[in-house]
């Protein structure tokens, strides 16, 4: 059905601002304020009750380890790979390949795979800390995705299509929860790099523009250094606060002349809107009014651990102040070559940051309502490429969930013997991007938006829920 | 090998005769029953038996099912297992659904269907046998019904009498136009807004051609010119000026999805397209006629000279090729088919919607749901755009076609340059590195640097050259690797007929294409043409969806107008100038935004949309036109036209690198030349609106959100340019004087008595008069009175 934005639902979206909703969608639809609105009606938008089961999670952290992290040298052992190291691969390559002319043999993991916890399940020696978690995290070892490039694999996990502009995940999220703190924008991007396909990740395409996510930083940016674009106050908050007032008052003079306008009355408010947003923002972003303790957890208090530490704390402190999808962005996981210490360098910046973050969530009663997801575009191959690195592989991969709705200590799927290609239970991107809204209390097939003559969803026409991860 | 060539080609067409392998020897047979019937039948007759129903129509329980194959055509090529598509869906190619679903079938038997296909597909008992294929699309087939064909767009614009308007309304009359309007508004009983005051309207048609608010001075000169014909002098002093195509230009390459890089995956430098965007702009100011500007856009290298023509004038009709090629391109693609492809779907979607006002790119994968344009009139197209040239290759370090401005040996000089880059970039990205010494890899990279230094001197477009003509075959649901019948190169029946000579010239057939195109046979590109220059005057078009006539769009909300404005589009010689003056001549123009005394309520109730223009419609301030306006207010705006947007070379990478650091927008220049970088579009625009320059558009949302309001409050560019504007009201003796020439140099009138009274008290809050008149200034351009157009 067609999500005309009109009416109350279009002055609810003005006032979201840059996703500041004054009441989250679920909330606004479901007090009196439905009964009075026109041209919207309960049925259209997704609810709660259009799933079969209630919300399981409030809110999403996604964390994005951008460059294909390797599996099968993180959570997806492989015991034949090793000891047919050197050996050709013994099986048909796949036709589209990103590097074919630096195919080399077989490669086993340089690193040692314990099992932790009582689930048991494997994780390499460079994820210690996340080890000792692993009964939280629901590992899928049976990702797979179709493109083989960053730019194209990045878009799809990310929006669902490598072939045209789509709206993101976080901005379905948005779109169809709206956001807990109107003072704050409802998806936050975490220093996101701007090549592959840049904006285009974290946009609403056709969605509203206030579903968008807002960049804090971008690639490349210390985490101490993100900020919103355009929040530092040009003057102070006496002087912002009269001019306020001014454009506040020529405004609504000029409203006596032209009578109401909601465009005109939209803009006035969201002027205040901006304001409160200024004043709030520093106050998220005041990493230091936290313990000594709590930023030792996240590993602040060390080098290698500090940036990718403030980014996972920034993500708890807007998190829990309502904000829908906020999503932390590790950048430097392509290791074509010199696989071996490039990805315990890797692995340690964000190691101890992911374990903090998990049971800082978990000692704040918010892991119960927040879903934690890693992983990256693909992963990488179990053949050699330039000696001693791993060319990108979207056929078999992993990543893992934590936190709300999930089922905790559950290793799912399989890759083959090499780790080559998901063989069973595959969970394609469209999968968990249903299991994803369905773990948020929304049916994937029912959320949808009309733009160009036809009906859209996350998912497009795919997608199953995978139930067994659902706790 | 030969014979079995001959039953792959036969295997494909209708009703063809498959011979039997010639042998299948006692190995052949034992390796049938141990190794393939039992995984047929453990893991596929379940879907695809012969009991079995399956969406996609595929039996897989004999070898003629198996040849005859399903939906998407023979799920086996004998000999051949990695065009087999049966191969493919086990191996679980992203090409192919995948087969099992979810779950994959073990190594041993994905290869052991691949080496029974690769021996022939012997299957045991089973002789030649007679395949009727499955009925694929036929080409010549129209599946719609009267209702889509007799859609209001696809007939020809004729122009009606003028309809009558009551004695009443008759004297306020300007032009043809209010009759059209005034008839329905009385009908409805609805009564106009009246006539705007000199001072709204001089801004308005200032900023709806220039872009820019008018000076206090052109506000003095319009009011000072009492004598009739006043405003029309107005219209055409601001036509004259180069700011107009500054402004107009830039709405077309909105459409046209113009933008400095590729975007999508890494972001390389389209370091030649601003000639197309620079030859926008002028030929907008040379009034240069649509027609032609179309043809040229589409196929302008084909067009023969003009005997005694500047050679610069050559030049340009290959520069406005770039309509073509600067779409957004996946770079590193691995597939080169989808490659080409996906370029091809770009020029045709952007072709479609920016001339056609139709959504060709949905009859990629499927018949268009709801316009009659079937997937045969898509590839009939593709053929045509297929056969032109835009890449060099078709790899993952693919490069784009260039065309030398410039002598014969200039473009000789060219291509062994691009030869040059492409070997030697292929060599270094491709090459594996281990077999490289470090030496080696510093000459290739020497030569490379040289090469590529070579090639940024030389004058040259991104351009198309033409390519051997050749038809192409219809891809059953967009997927290559799936072929239907081949269809003829010709135009979109629904428009251009049903009775077309197949295009079978040597070349493309663009020149043929774009003379269609541009022609007055074709009953869209002027309705569509002069719906955009309304919607640039009235905030919408006559009909609101301006990129897309077809039944999903809207329908006119007066389409004897449109059409009235069409036909005499075409009769002024295409002259887009004219049709300005002719919109603007109107006496709806010149409307209020505020509803006539006592019409209001009735008025919004009964045409909220105000379909039937009973006032002027309010409009935002597109990003361009505010951040230009700042400027101008500042007396900042550097006016010089045209030129390169980032002192880089081609192929370089926008988004990392020295590069990144080059890319300025703290320029003071015109909107229109800061760079444009697909998926990384400037920050101020992007709040405001900017359009994604990925695809064609030809409206522009007017959201409001919070961080528009956070640039005028904190922003550099409001910063800087309100304390310039407050150093230079300084120099006025008094406050009263001050706040006269900042409302007049913003608002374009005087501030009223009681807004005197309120910034006085304003003012005395502040100890610093410098700082003071900042903020009545950031007050003032961050006013909804500025940033809307009344």
């Amino acid at each position: 059905m067609m999500h005309e934005v009109t009416g109350h639902r279009r002055q609810f979206l003005s006032e979201l601002g840059a996703g500041f909703g004054s009441l989250a969608l679920a909330g606004l639809l479901s007090d009196e304020t439905v009964a009075a609105e026109p041209g919207s009606t309960r049925d259209d938008l997704l609810l709660p009750n259009a799933s079969p089961r209630p919300a399981r999670a409030k809110r999403v952290i996604m964390l994005f380890m951008f460059g294909g992290p390797s599996h099968i040298d993180s959570f997806d052992p492989k015991p034949r790979l090793v000891a047919e190291h050197g050996q050709p691969l013994p099986f048909a390559k796949p036709r589209v390949l990103s590097f074919p002319l630096r195919h080399g043999n077989l490669v086993g993991s340089p690193f040692g795979f314990r099992r932790h916890g009582e689930s048991g399940a494997a994780v390499s020696e460079v994820f210690p800390e996340v080890a000792s978690r692993v009964d939280d995290l629901c590992i899928v070892n049976s990702m797979h995705c179709t493109n083989p490039r960053h730019g194209g694999a990045v878009l799809e996990w990310h929006t669902g299509t490598d072939t045209f502009i789509r709206p993101s995940l976080g901005s379905w999220l948005v779109y169809g929860l709206g956001t807990e703190n109107r003072n704050l924008p409802g998806y936050v991007t975490i220093c996101q790099a701007l090549s592959q396909g840049g904006s285009n990740n974290f946009s609403s395409a056709f969605l509203p523009a206030a579903c968008g996510g807002t960049p804090l930083g971008r690639g490349g940016t210390p985490a101490s250094r993100a900020k919103f674009p355009f929040i530092k106050p040009a003057a102070s908050r006496d002087v912002q606060q009269r001019e306020l007032e001014m454009i506040r008052r020529m405004g609504l003079k000029q409203l006596e002349l032209t009578g109401s306008d909601q465009a005109l009355e939209d803009r006035i408010a969201s002027f205040e809107l901006a304001f409160r947003m200024q004043a709030a923002a520093p106050e998220v972003q005041a990493l230091e009014t936290e313990s000594r303790a709590t930023q030792a957890l996240y590993g602040i208090d060390e080098k290698a651990t500090e940036d990718f530490g403030r980014q996972c704390l920034l993500a708890r402190r807007y998190s829990e102040r309502g904000v829908r999808f906020v999503q932390c962005n590790s950048n430097g996981w392509d290791h074509h070559s010199g696989l071996e210490s490039s990805m315990r360098q890797m692995a340690r910046s964000v190691d101890k940051p992911i374990a903090g973050l998990l049971s800082d969530l978990e000692s704040r009663g918010l892991l119960d309502e927040t879903l934690v997801v890693w992983g990256g575009e693909f992963g990488r191959t179990p053949t050699a490429e330039n000696g001693n690195g791993r060319d990108h592989n979207p056929h078999g991969f992993t990543m893992w969930m934590a936190g709300a709705g999930i089922r905790p200590g559950l290793v799912y799927g399989r890759t083959d013997e090499y780790g080559y290609y998901a063989v069973e239970d595959k969970v394609h991107f469209h999968d968990l991007h249903a299991t994803i809204l369905h773990l948020m209390g929304i049916d994937h097939t029912r959320l949808t938006f009309r733009y160009s003559g036809r009906d859209f969803r996350l998912t497009d026409v795919h997608g199953d829920v995978v139930d067994d991860l659902v706790a | 090998m030969r014979i079995w060539v001959f039953i792959v080609i036969l295997a494909c067409g209708p009703g063809t005769l498959v011979a039997a392998p010639p042998t299948a020897s006692p190995r052949d047979i034992a390796f049938f029953e141990t190794r393939i019937r039992p995984v047929l039948l453990r893991r596929c007759f379940d879907c695809h038996g012969p009991d079995t129903e399956n969406e996609a129509g595929l039996k897989l329980d004999s070898l003629a099912a198996m040849l005859t194959g399903g939906r998407s055509g023979p799920a086996i090529k004998p000999g051949d297992p990695d065009n087999s598509l049966l191969v493919l869906a086990v191996r679980h190619d992203p090409a192919m659904p995948d087969m099992p679903p979810k779950t994959k079938l073990p190594l041993r038997e994905v290869a052991d269907l691949a080496e029974w296909i690769r021996r022939g597909a012997h299957w045991p008992g089973q002789k030649p046998t007679r395949v009727r294929a499955r009925p694929t699309a036929d080409p010549d087939a129209f599946p719609y019904n009267k209702a889509s064909r007799d859609h209001w767009a696809f007939q020809p614009p004729t122009a009606a009498a003028l309809p009558a308007v009551s004695l009443r309304n008759r004297g306020t009359i300007r032009s043809p136009i209010d009759h059209f309007l005034l008839s329905r508004l009385e009908t409805a009983r609805l009564e106009p807004a009246p006539e705007t005051d000199r001072r709204t309207l001089v801004r308005r048609a200032t900023l709806d051609l220039h872009g820019l608010p008018p000076t206090p001075r052109q506000v003095r000169r319009f009011l000072a010119d009492t004598r009739p014909g006043a405003f029309a002098r107005l219209v055409d002093r601001l036509l004259a000026s180069p700011r107009y195509g500054q402004r107009q230009g830039r709405l077309w390459l909105d459409v046209v999805r113009y933008a400095d890089s590729n975007g999508m995956d890494d972001n390389l430098y389209y370091a030649d397209a601003w000639r197309y965007r620079d030859w926008v702009i002028e030929r907008f100011n040379a009034d240069w006629p649509f027609d032609r500007f179309l043809v040229d856009q589409i196929a302008g290298d084909l067009l023969p000279g003009v005997p005694g023509e500047p050679v610069s004038e050559a030049y340009a009709r290959v520069i406005a090729t770039g309509f073509l090629t600067l779409g957004p391109k996946m770079l590193a693609e691995d597939d080169p088919t989808k490659q080409q492809m996906d370029i091809v779907d770009d020029q045709i979607d952007t072709l479609g919607r920016a001339t056609l006002g139709l959504t060709l790119g949905c009859a990629r994968c499927h018949d268009h749901k709801f316009d009659p344009v079937p997937t045969s009139d898509y590839y009939a197209l593709a053929g045509i755009f297929k056969s032109t040239q835009v890449m060099l290759s078709f790899r993952v370090d693919s490069k784009w076609n260039a065309r030398a401005l410039g002598p014969a040996s200039l473009e000789q000089k060219l291509s062994q340059l691009e030869g040059t880059i492409d070997r030697l970039d292929r060599i270094l990205v491709l090459g594996n590195r281990q077999d490289m010494s470090a030496s080696q890899r510093q000459t290739y990279t020497e030569e490379l640097e040289a090469a590529r230094t070579a090639y940024r001197a030389i004058p040259k477009a991104m351009a198309v050259n033409d390519g051997d003509g050749s038809d192409l075959e219809i891809f059953l649901r967009g997927n290559h690797l799936t072929r239907g019948p081949r269809v003829p190169r010709r135009f979109p029946r629904i428009a251009a007929g049903f009775d077309q000579q197949p295009l079978k010239g040597p070349g493309s057939g663009r020149l043929e294409l774009a003379r269609w195109v541009a022609s007055d046979r074709n009953p869209l590109a002027a309705r569509v043409l002069v719906n955009r220059i309304w919607q640039a005057h009235f905030g919408h078009g006559l009909v609101r969806s301006p990129d897309n006539f077809g039944r999903l769009g809207q329908r006119p909300d007066n389409q004897p107008l449109l059409d009235w404005l069409a036909v005499r589009f075409v009769a002024d010689g295409f002259s887009i100038k004219q049709l300005h003056r002719r919109i603007m001549g109107c006496r709806a123009y010149r409307m209020s935004t505020i509803a006539a005394p006592g019409t209001r309520q009735r008025a919004s109730q009964l045409d909220p949309d105000n379909r039937l223009l009973w006032k002027m419609n309010r409009r935002r301030m597109h990003a361009e036109v505010l951040r230009d306006s700042l400027l101008a207010l500042a007396g900042q705006l550097d006016e010089t036209m045209g030129g390169q947007p980032i002192d880089a070379r081609a192929f370089d990478n926008l988004s990392s690198g020295t590069p990144r650091s080059k890319i300025d927008f703290d320029v003071s220049r015109r909107s229109v030349y800061l760079p444009v970088l697909r998926s990384a579009v400037y920050e101020v625009f992007g709040a405001f609106d900017f359009p994604d320059p990925a695809v064609p558009s030809g409206r522009r949302d007017e959201t409001i959100v919070a961080p528009q309001a956070l640039f005028l409050m904190n922003g550099k560019l409001v910063t800087e340019s309100t304390r310039a504007m407050a150093t230079g009201l300084q120099a006025l003796p008094t406050d009263a004087l001050r706040l006269s020439l900042a409302y007049r140099q913003v608002l374009g009138r005087e501030p009223r008595d009681d807004e005197r009274t309120t910034w006085t008290e304003f003012l005395d809050g502040f100890d610093d008069p410098l700082s003071a008149w900042q903020s009545v200034c950031r007050v003032l351009v961050s006013s909804n009175e500025f940033v809307y157009i009344e």
